[in-house]
């Protein structure tokens, strides 16, 4: 099979390249409160932030920061108490051009490795065999070329990932939401899928926001950080990344690197004295 | 540029299919069958060593040659085959109806929180009755023929699909629901592409259940009144004290009950593959 080229698999890319600033997510003083049994949860406060067009960017923050809360508002699953959320913009709904990733691989054991990837499209009513071509396509592209016919629980959990990463690609979305993707990975597998996202979204200028506790994954591949603090979640700063749009793991052995993650660590501090 | 991503074959296992799986334990059921056989030779001795030197009374526990002997009888007569009929026709009618029920009742309690919260004291009201003592409102209700032990197998089994197909309908993992609402799923494809297939294994053991369920229930219904089918058949001899004959039945209802298990086993397996033990896969 003929190696798959960036513009073969994701289309064409967008104005972006001439917009450079280009408003793609903009949150616009956001709060989010839970009513829990007894009381209520303040998950967000008053939270703004912009990503641009073709930005890769990490809410980095402790469990219960709201960053997954955040995450699952752009995806349009859910509905900010105040405020408001624009993908795109329009308001953040559920779509074709925006794809949420999570943690657990959610595979259904009922089908194959090719029919996971082809979920979407059947959920989207898309064209069936430009889908079938694509998702063959596209799991070439993850390192699963051959694995079509498999049972998702003979593979590994990285290649459930990767079959996942597949998945969310399949529609073309301009917008990829990961929430915690590789976090339940080991290091090594982890970092692959990272640098693997990171390519990804250079080759096809995709938006891509992740959701991490990981302060080396969140350097590794972000153009930006977000720092959060906790209950409420609040941003407490951002973090430049200038590495530009090619990442590999020789980066990590750098002082730039090293000093990112200071910053980082400094600002997750600052957030958690701040309480 | 191109995108072909590396597998780091070291850290995922392998980059192409391995040959693994589907004749793991190919050698395995051969031993086990033995095995079995020899319990069953084991248990045969047994029996015939306690009848013949009068440790139990005969009256109670034939030899195993006299049970083998009245069996062949039976099987020689033509009567038997029409209770036998009887009793397999009211569990199959009364299993296929029943499951029907218990899952059209489980899909609107495992859909609507509502409904199920409304009607949980019934449910639970209902599943601590002992449905045995339906049996005689039944036959007073529907007569000596075959409807008050259809009526009473439906009873006594549909709830066993109930329970199971709610739970399955419920059990969903939320993220494999926000999963689908992400891809902006309509109420039927979150139906059919996840809760269906997730409560698939659920309703299948549900159905192995119901079917052992069905077969005490169209006997109890046969004892209580009845004019034919093999409960019936059994009281008769019961009553007339052939013993040997009142066993060749209990051995016959214990085939029926292993041959619609294996049947209902099978398209379990056919169905709901991927739930299956591994090295069983459907290739």
């Amino acid at each position: 099979m003929p190696r798959s080229t960036s513009a073969d698999l994701v289309g064409s890319v967008s104005d972006a390249a001439h917009q450079p600033d280009h408003q793609k997510i903009v949150v616009d003083h956001v709060s989010k409160v839970f009513d829990v049994g007894d009381g209520s949860v303040h998950a967000l406060s008053d939270l703004s932030l912009t990503i641009a067009q073709g930005e890769v960017v990490s809410f980095l923050g402790p469990s219960g920061c709201g960053k997954s809360t955040l995450l699952t508002m752009l995806a349009g699953l859910t509905t900010p108490t105040t405020g408001s959320v624009t993908v795109g913009g329009s308001p953040a709904s559920p779509r074709r051009d925006v794809g949420l990733m999570f943690q657990r691989s959610m595979l259904f054991p009922w089908r194959n490795v090719l029919q996971n990837v082809l979920l979407p499209a059947e959920v989207m009513r898309l064209d069936r065999s430009d889908s079938r071509e694509r998702a063959v396509e596209l799991l070439d592209m993850v390192g699963l070329g051959g694995w079509e016919k498999r049972r998702v629980n003979e593979l590994s959990g990285g290649m459930q990932q990767r079959v996942a990463l597949a998945r969310v690609l399949l529609p073309d979305p301009d917008v990829l939401l990961l929430d915690e993707p590789f976090g339940a990975l080991d290091e090594m597998t982890r970092e692959s899928l990272d640098l693997e996202i990171a390519k990804i979204a250079a080759a096809t200028h995709k938006n891509v926001v992740m959701v991490t506790h990981s302060l080396y994954e969140a350097a590794l591949v972000s153009d930006r950080i977000f720092v959060f603090s906790s209950r409420p979640g609040r941003l407490v700063g951002v973090v430049e990344v200038p590495f530009g749009a090619t990442r590999s793991a020789e980066l990590s052995g750098t002082p730039e690197f090293a000093a990112i993650i200071s910053e980082c660590r400094e600002l997750l501090q600052k957030g958690h004295a701040g309480k | 540029m191109t995108t072909q991503l590396p597998v780091e074959a070291s850290v995922d296992g392998g980059a192409r299919p391995a040959v693994a799986g589907a004749s793991r334990r190919a050698s395995l059921p051969w031993g086990t069958w033995a095995a079995s056989l020899g319990v069953l030779i084991i248990l045969v001795g047994v029996w015939d060593l306690l009848t013949r030197w009068e440790t139990i009374d005969p009256i109670i526990v034939p030899t195993p040659w006299s049970v083998a002997d009245a069996t062949w009888t039976l099987m020689g007569e033509g009567f038997f085959y029409r209770h036998l009929w009887v009793t397999t026709a009211e569990v199959l009618l009364g299993f296929g109806i029943g499951v029907f029920l218990g899952c059209g009742l489980g899909i609107v309690l495992g859909l609507s929180d509502r409904t199920r919260r409304v009607m949980s004291p019934y449910v639970v009201a209902f599943a601590g009755l002992p449905k045995v003592v339906l049996a005689p409102l039944f036959i007073t209700a529907f007569g000596f023929g075959m409807s008050s032990k259809v009526v009473m197998a439906v009873t006594i089994c549909f709830f066993a699909l109930l329970v199971n197909t709610q739970l399955g309908l419920t059990s969903v993992d939320p993220e494999a629901r926000r999963l689908m609402a992400s891809l902006n799923a309509s109420r039927r494809d979150v139906f059919f592409k996840l809760s269906v297939p997730h409560s698939l294994p659920l309703v299948f053991a549900g159905m192995k259940t119901a079917l052992s369920l069905a077969l005490v229930g169209a006997i109890v219904g046969e004892f209580v009144g009845a004019s034919s089918g093999l409960g019936y058949l059994l009281s008769q001899y019961s009553y007339q004290l052939a013993v040997p004959l009142v066993w060749s039945i209990t051995f016959v209802l214990a085939l029926m009950g292993i041959v619609l298990y294996v049947m209902i086993e099978w398209l379990d397996r056919k169905i709901v593959h991927w739930a299956q033990p591994q090295g069983r896969g459907s290739e």
